[in-house]
């Protein structure tokens, strides 16, 4: 009160979860994998063999695209829209409903859209930040969120990639797995179990709040 | 509200100890659910009360006050027959219509009521009277046809509405107003209604689950149908399906075990709590909470559906397809499997019973699919009951 009686430094805006176009565009921009081109068909994505109707699905560029060309059957929606509360156009929504459900966490984890998203972004920052160390948590932390990670944000996150590096250390079969994930190529320069290990935290932080709720 | 000084009798007008009449509260408490819900609130802590509960137990006096029975369901198996199955094949007796098969319909009948796309352009409107014979069972008499041999054993267990119909002349607005209460898309679905009413019984599995019948044809059946119309969306059936994973992207991607999962999750779980810290959100403490059911639900939806544990004996009383995932008879299975570990509210959609001119052999087909009916559902749940 006494710093600021006229309330100048008072603002506030409206905090909300992404709509699901934005989550999955997020991820896709985050990482340098989008297709930026306009216009054309709707295409299929990785999702499709799942939906209510199941479709094969995509490959390539059509992965990328931002999901406003997303494949769109009558009233089934892909999967990982439909799982973050896209209408299914049955009847006119007003305003969409923005649910917070254990079913975002399975998608957000596990989807490979955002697994291979979360990789691709890892190989990205390790490279600019020359390896693991110094600048890469922050970077990759300021890249998904918008803004720069506390002391305290970077020591669990310094623990963080330390545990996962430890433990695909161990288990190297596993690290080759999860980095040949999704349909882009993985850098073979890249020791494979620095990137799993990055990779697990770069999709950590797609599933922090500071992802997928604006604020 | 009064307590009753004594016992009402049933069927009476208006009961003043209730405030209003028997009518009225049948069409206040939708016929039993949101009695079972209103009991269930006002109990809260006690389990439904049960028929032979002491008198004394929580929330006994008032659900009694409030229904004539005390509620004694804790969980639906909804099993829902998309198409319409002919009711004058299975259930509904109907001698006159053999004694008059052939004739035509009188107008005193239809009453000037439009027809369907499929009977409009018949030269000729004549009554059929069912193929099938029926005989009476069990201590009520019920009418059964040949058709529901097993259903036929269980008479006794089974109520029989003959009261319902649908002013829709469709399927989908027909079924929209069995799942919604509306012909109109847009309203809560039954499941979604008692999720918002109830909430969840088992912390690692959501309350409200849709099996479909894999690979069926016939009428469309749309997310709508178990949707959760304007109640939040968190309500609606979560549909299983029938493939690898049960629910949407469950399994860990390849590289990514149970424990390096955990580990991750806990490291996300700091930041959160730290985010927390600075946000003090609900959404935040919401997102922790959600990470921890989605990480429970990995382990406990695969234990539901793996239906390789259940003993064989179990498994030929619902038939040979019960092995078969997207069965019919695999999902009555997996409806009980959900049932015994506390799931409130389980709808399964058996499709392919549109048969009009084709019916006598496509009624036979799908009856003869093993655990079509429901029959060898029933008898299991006594003996698992908790």
């Amino acid at each position: 009160m006494a710093d600021d009686p006229a309330n100048l430094w008072l603002a506030r805006g409206p905090r909300h979860r992404l709509p699901a176009e934005m989550i999955r565009d997020h991820a896709l921009a985050a990482s340098g994998l989008l297709v930026e081109r306009i216009g054309g068909s709707p295409v299929p994505t990785y999702d499709l063999p799942e939906s209510f109707k199941p479709a094969p699905a995509g490959k390539g560029a059509d992965l990328y695209r931002r999901s406003l060309y997303t494949f769109w059957r009558r009233n089934g929606p892909a999967p990982v829209l439909e799982a973050f509360d896209t209408p299914n156009r049955v009847v006119c929504v007003a305003r969409r409903d923005t649910t917070n459900t254990p079913l975002h966490a399975l998608v957000l984890l596990n989807g490979v859209q955002f697994v291979e998203a979360a990789r691709v972004l890892a190989e990205r920052l390790l490279h600019d930040s020359g390896g693991p160390g110094g600048a890469f948590l922050g970077n990759a932390f300021a890249r998904l969120s918008g803004r720069a990670a506390d002391a305290r944000e970077r020591e669990i996150l310094g623990r963080m990639y330390a545990e996962q590096e430890q433990h695909y250390r161990q288990n190297p079969a596993d690290a080759a797995s999860l980095v040949a994930l999704g349909d882009t190529p993985r850098n073979p320069a890249i020791d494979p179990v620095v990137l799993a290990a990055a990779t697990t935290v770069v999709n950590a932080l797609m599933n922090h709040d500071t992802f997928v709720v604006k604020r | 509200m009064n307590q009753p000084n004594s016992p009402a009798p049933l069927c009476t007008g208006y009961a003043p100890w209730m405030q209003m009449s028997r009518r009225e509260c049948l069409n206040r408490f939708a016929l039993g659910l949101g009695g079972i819900a209103l009991a269930e609130l006002l109990g809260r802590g006690s389990r439904l009360v049960a028929a032979d509960a002491p008198p004394t137990a929580p929330g006994a006096a008032t659900a009694a006050a409030l229904t004539h029975f005390a509620p004694k369901a804790k969980r639906i198996i909804y099993l829902f027959q998309s198409g319409g199955p002919s009711q004058l094949d299975l259930y509904d007796y109907k001698p006159l219509l053999n004694r008059q098969h052939g004739q035509q319909l009188p107008d005193s009948v239809r009453g000037g009521q439009r027809l369907t796309g499929m009977s409009g352009n018949q030269s000729s409107i004549p009554i059929a009277g069912s193929p099938f014979r029926f005989a009476q069972y069990g201590q009520s008499g019920a009418w059964v046809s040949e058709l529901l041999p097993h259903t036929a054993k269980i008479a006794d267990e089974l109520c029989i509405v003959r009261s319902m119909y649908t002013e829709a002349i469709n399927h989908g607005p027909g079924v929209t107003f069995m799942q919604t209460g509306s012909q109109i898309p847009g309203r809560p679905s039954f499941g979604s209604w008692l999720d918002y009413g109830l909430g969840s019984e088992n912390e690692n599995l959501p309350s409200f689950v849709v099996l479909l019948t894999k690979g069926k044809t016939g009428q469309p059946l749309m997310s709508h149908l178990w949707g959760s119309g304007f109640l939040p969306a968190r309500h609606q059936g979560v549909r299983f399906r029938s493939g690898v994973d049960p629910v949407l992207c469950l399994n860990n991607p390849a590289g990514v075990s149970a424990e390096n999962r955990r580990l991750a999750l806990d490291r996300l779980r700091e930041l959160h709590e730290h985010q927390f810290e600075g946000t003090p959100d609900a959404e935040i403490t919401t997102r922790i909470s959600n990470y921890e059911m989605a990480f429970s639900m990995q382990a406990s939806v695969p234990e539901v559906t793996d239906l390789s544990r259940e003993p064989e004996s179990v498994v030929q009383e619902y038939g040979p397809d019960a092995r078969t995932p997207g069965t019919y008879a695999a999902n009555c299975l997996l409806a009980r499997r959900l049932a015994e570990r506390g799931v409130r509210f389980i709808q399964l959609y058996h499709q392919d019973w549109d048969h009009h001119g084709s019916l006598p052999g496509g009624i036979r087909r799908e009856r003869a699919r093993p655990g079509v009916g429901g029959a060898r559902l029933r008898p299991q749940a006594p003996r698992h009951a908790r």
